[in-house]
């Protein structure tokens, strides 16, 4: 196999671990986590979430490590020359184009969200909401930063300003590379990131009862009311989706990024350990530090009651309106305000640069050209992306590009991915592929789960959706008619950047057979 | 790192719908039927106040396994630092 030596490498492996694990922990691991657990079953939750790690989440995460490994040997960082390298079937980079495709549209939405917590960063600091007295008055507070009723403090205007710091943040970072720019910026986020956690986790666990006239809403209430387990709710099989769901989603596998990180490696790193590591750090926010501060703080300062109708107003309505609503009641609620937002922020870049990165990759790689100017040419097109999120974000675009990236991509990729590994490329090879270089053995039965138990629990997931959900999205059935032109257009849009990808990955493969011909005929 | 953006827009409405059905209740007027039932969903999750033996152990369980897998892989990332493999791919 011809190596390129131009590619780059991680500085060190802890680079890598810290990237892979920046890129796993978003706003999901302290938002949408303690929602899913406080749902379904409480503690109870924990039982199906632990087995869908173990036979989905971690072997997902060993099979992105080692194909992006083996596709980096051959000079491919993206899913489309990747899975060409598994697999000499000349349509086979096509279903690649899913793992360039899904990370962009993901990063559509997700950069203007991360902007949100920029901007409550400031709120906080600056003393913004802290006159806000009611939750009403908090949801108008978030309504009118995000200019969804067109007027507000300052309408678009801020909500766009944040947009485009947190816009240049990403790819101000992407623009040093791997070593220099996301390693670096690795290093020293995920450090602050988890101290910070710890710090709001500490004083949510420190709360006891602020309000004496209500005794009952207190911390060890709160944290029973997220984990006194309800194991009648095994039985219901949503429970087991949702956490399958969770765990698949949490990681950031099935979507290309990890692939891409991975492709950095030399061809004789550990994968094994490396990754597994990285799935105990995503753990940890998550688990840990997640289940410690948004569902026992809400239990604390608003009770049982309001903390149901909270959880089911979504992970959102606790980060942007109740965790604020929280910080007005405390001492030092500024301080601690923008300790959660800038904590959410951190989490949010480590997790965007991760989803530019295959895009990037496939353009300095496929097309030979630097990543100063990759990362030029994105940012331009990916400004452009965004800009119907922000502007149309009432309209049902970001749930729109949330469905198709977030969700639909994330499954289908995953499962072509594993079926690819597992099956085409062989179990065997697989295997011996993943272990070369390995710190650590992986246990002889877990070559059965890859090969069998975890494309079994993608197919169920992916056919369970097409038959009970899929054609009436597919249909837009429930879609209003002010959205629907926006849902149509998004949806061309969303078709048209597919295309455009296929075509580039198909430019590139015939310029690099022009390319094989040429030195054939010169060597001739 | 998914961001359950499917709710942007849901939790808006729903806070609002729950301010409303606070400021009615306060008003004497009876508040709506969807609020009826999560405050009943609410009464009957927050029955067993307090954390129970079980949920003592769920938690306790959880967190030292994870706190475990953290520790063995962290000690083995170090121990064995950046290039270091001590192992030889399988024959």
């Amino acid at each position: 196999m011809a190596e390129k030596p131009t590619r780059e490498n991680w500085g060190s492996r802890f680079g890598i671990i810290l990237a892979v694990a920046g890129s796993a922990v978003g706003l999901g691991n302290f938002l949408r986590f303690p929602v899913q657990a406080a749902e379904n079953g409480g503690g109870a939750f924990l039982i199906p979430y632990f087995i869908s790690l173990i036979f989905l989440g971690i072997p997902l995460m060993w099979i992105e490590w080692t194909v992006g490994r083996y596709g980096g040997a051959f000079g491919h960082g993206t899913a489309p020359g990747v899975f060409h390298s598994l697999w000499k079937n000349r349509l086979i980079k096509y279903f690649g184009v899913i793992g360039i495709f899904g990370p962009t549209v993901i990063l559509m939405y997700y950069i203007y969200i991360e902007s949100w917590t920029l901007a409550y960063s400031f709120f906080s600091i600056s003393g913004a909401y802290a006159g806000v007295e009611t939750q009403g008055q908090m949801v108008d507070f978030l309504s009118n930063y995000q200019g969804v009723e067109g007027a507000g403090i300052s309408g678009v205007g801020a909500a766009f300003f944040f947009f485009l710091i947190t816009f240049v943040a990403n790819f101000g970072v992407m623009y040093y590379g791997i070593n220099r720019g996301i390693e670096r910026f690795a290093k020293i986020a995920m450090p602050i990131l988890f101290t910070m956690g710890l710090i709001l986790a500490i004083r949510v666990l420190t709360f006891g009862t602020p309000d004496p006239a209500r005794p009952d809403w207190n911390l060890i209430n709160g944290l029973g009311f997220l984990w006194n387990p309800d194991f009648s709710a095994l039985l219901d099989e949503k429970v087991w989706l949702a956490a399958a769901g969770q765990t698949f989603f949490t990681l950031s596998v099935g979507i290309g990024v990890i692939l891409t990180y991975a492709s950095y490696l030399k061809r004789d790193e550990d994968v094994v350990l490396s990754g597994l590591t990285a799935v105990s750090m995503n753990t940890i926010a998550e688990v840990i530090l997640g289940a410690s501060i948004v569902i026992p703080a809400a239990f604390i300062f608003f009770g049982p009651l309001e903390v149901v109708n909270i959880a089911k107003g979504g992970a959102f309505n606790l980060g942007f309106v109740t965790m604020p609503m929280i910080f007005t009641k405390i001492s030092g609620g500024a301080i601690f305000g923008f300790i959660w937002f800038f904590l959410l922020f951190l989490a949010g870049v480590t997790s965007s640069i991760s989803l530019a990165s295959p895009a990037v990759a496939f353009l300095e790689d496929e097309f030979g050209i630097t990543k100063q100017e990759a990362v030029t040419y994105f940012a331009i097109i990916c400004f452009l992306l965004c800009i119907p999120s922000v502007l149309f974000l009432k309209h049902g675009v970001v749930d729109e590009l949330d469905f198709w990236g977030g969700t639909f991509c994330l499954v289908l990729f995953a499962t072509v991915e594993t079926i690819l590994f597992g099956w085409i490329f062989g179990i065997d090879r697989a295997w011996e592929e993943t272990h070369l270089g390995a710190n650590m053995r992986i246990p002889k039965f877990y070559k059965w789960i890859i090969k069998y138990i975890t494309p079994l629990f993608l197919f169920f997931i992916l056919g369970r959706w097409l038959l009970k959900q899929g054609w009436s999205t597919l249909i837009l059935e429930g879609v209003s008619d002010e959205n629907l032109p926006y849902i149509i257009w998004t949806r061309l849009m969303l078709l048209g950047l597919f295309l455009g990808l296929s075509i580039l990955v198909s430019a590139a493969w015939r310029k690099k057979k022009r390319a094989e011909l040429a030195l054939e005929e010169a060597g001739q | 790192m998914i961001t359950d953006t499917g709710a942007i827009l849901l939790f808006a409405q729903t806070v609002t719908e729950a301010a409303g059905a606070v400021t009615s209740a306060a008003a004497g007027a009876a508040p709506p039927a969807a609020v009826v039932a999560i405050a009943e969903a609410a009464a009957s999750n927050a029955a067993p106040l307090g954390m129970t033996g079980a949920g003592w152990a769920m938690l306790a369980v959880s967190w030292t396994s994870i706190l475990l897998l953290a520790a063995f892989c962290f000690r083995r990332v170090f121990k064995t630092g950046s290039e270091g493999q001590d192992q030889q791919p399988p024959a």
